[in-house]
């Protein structure tokens, strides 16, 4: 149920490292996303595809890997400018 | 290119909920955060002790609740001070909404706060609101499985309460399943059954709470 909380923190976090790193447009999101999160892969690639809209991320990929635990963790983010 | 960023993103909750607990450590209370699915009998756990814990602590109670004030109402008659987070739509309490809701009270003046979680089994597990206790309860009706199906709340639990256990007889609720699973799940979990209609087990109840709450004071120095 709280697939689109977790999605909205990453947004912010993508435009200040593109910031940083000068890119233009980000094509691949990598989330790390915790076996016992109990959050629907499904649901986060809705939420990413409908909060991502008017984003530097626009037309990314979200890549969701599993690991152990609980957490929800952004690893990784690939652009070019 | 790549970019590496590994951030946690539950990360701020969590901050957050250190930051709450840390002030609750400041001011000696005691904050249990009570997780059940909606109907389990929260509330009435509540109405029934809160009388009991009045006699010995002074007691607050914060109210997580998706629309309405009825749970807060229903405790207005006990006189103690009841802080309503309204969560429109949201399907857990997180732990800014917490410390929101203790500006509410007079935290000089309590030794005690119970926090009512949105009824659901699932994502209040998951998020730390502050508190120095996640009590995990389950009824009788809702059948012997739970544990199993919602693993992370009986791992994150110190306390798992069986309530309405007046209804075993009517029911196909499988004792021996539920402690094999609940072992399975989460073998150092203390167990209490209870029922709010007959009362047995409130004894019980009160009883932990009384010795969390020490032990939980005690590590503080
Ligand atoms: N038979 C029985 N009914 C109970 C018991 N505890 C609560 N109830 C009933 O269960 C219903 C839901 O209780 P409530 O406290 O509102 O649940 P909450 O949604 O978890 O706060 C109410 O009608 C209560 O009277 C119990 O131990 N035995
Ligand atoms: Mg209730």
């Amino acid at each position: 149920m709280h697939e689109f909380s977790i999605i909205q923190n990453i947004f912010p976090i993508i435009e200040k490292n593109a910031k940083d790193h000068h890119l233009k447009i980000i094509t691949k999101v990598t989330l790390n996303l915790g076996k016992s999160c109990q959050c629907l892969p499904d649901f986060l690639q809705f939420a990413f595809q409908t909060l991502a809209k008017n984003t530097i991320a626009e037309n990314a990929e979200l890549v969701i890997q599993e690991i152990p635990g609980k957490s929800a963790v952004l690893d990784c983010i690939e652009g070019s400018n | 290119m790549q970019i590496k960023i590994l951030q946690n993103l539950l990360e701020a909750n969590e901050e957050k909920a250190q930051e709450v607990r840390d002030f609750l450590n400041q001011k000696h209370i005691f904050m249990v955060n009570l997780i059940s699915s909606p109907g389990s009998g929260k509330t009435t756990l509540l109405e029934k002790t809160l009388p009991i814990l009045k006699q010995k602590f002074r007691v607050a109670v914060i109210e997580g609740d998706v629309e309405t004030e009825r749970d807060a109402k229903r405790l207005d008659l006990y006189q103690v001070p009841v802080s309503l987070i309204n969560t429109k739509g949201a399907c857990h309490l997180e732990s800014v909404s917490i410390e929101k809701a203790l500006l509410a009270f007079d935290l000089d003046q309590l030794d005690l706060i119970f926090v009512e979680n949105v009824g659901n089994l699932v994502c209040p597990a998951e998020f730390d609101i502050g508190e120095h206790a996640k009590v995990a309860m389950l009824s009788v009706p809702e059948g012997d499985d739970k544990p199993l199906k919602y693993p992370l709340l009986f791992q994150e639990a110190s306390l798992t309460i069986l309530n309405k256990i007046d209804l075993l007889k009517y029911t196909d609720f499988d004792k021996t399943r539920f402690y094999d699973d609940l072992e399975r799940v989460n073998p150092n979990l203390s167990v209490i059954e209870l029922s709010c209609k007959t009362n047995e087990g409130i004894d019980a109840w009160v009883d932990w709470l009384d010795k969390r709450r020490i032990a939980s004071l005690n590590r503080l120095g």
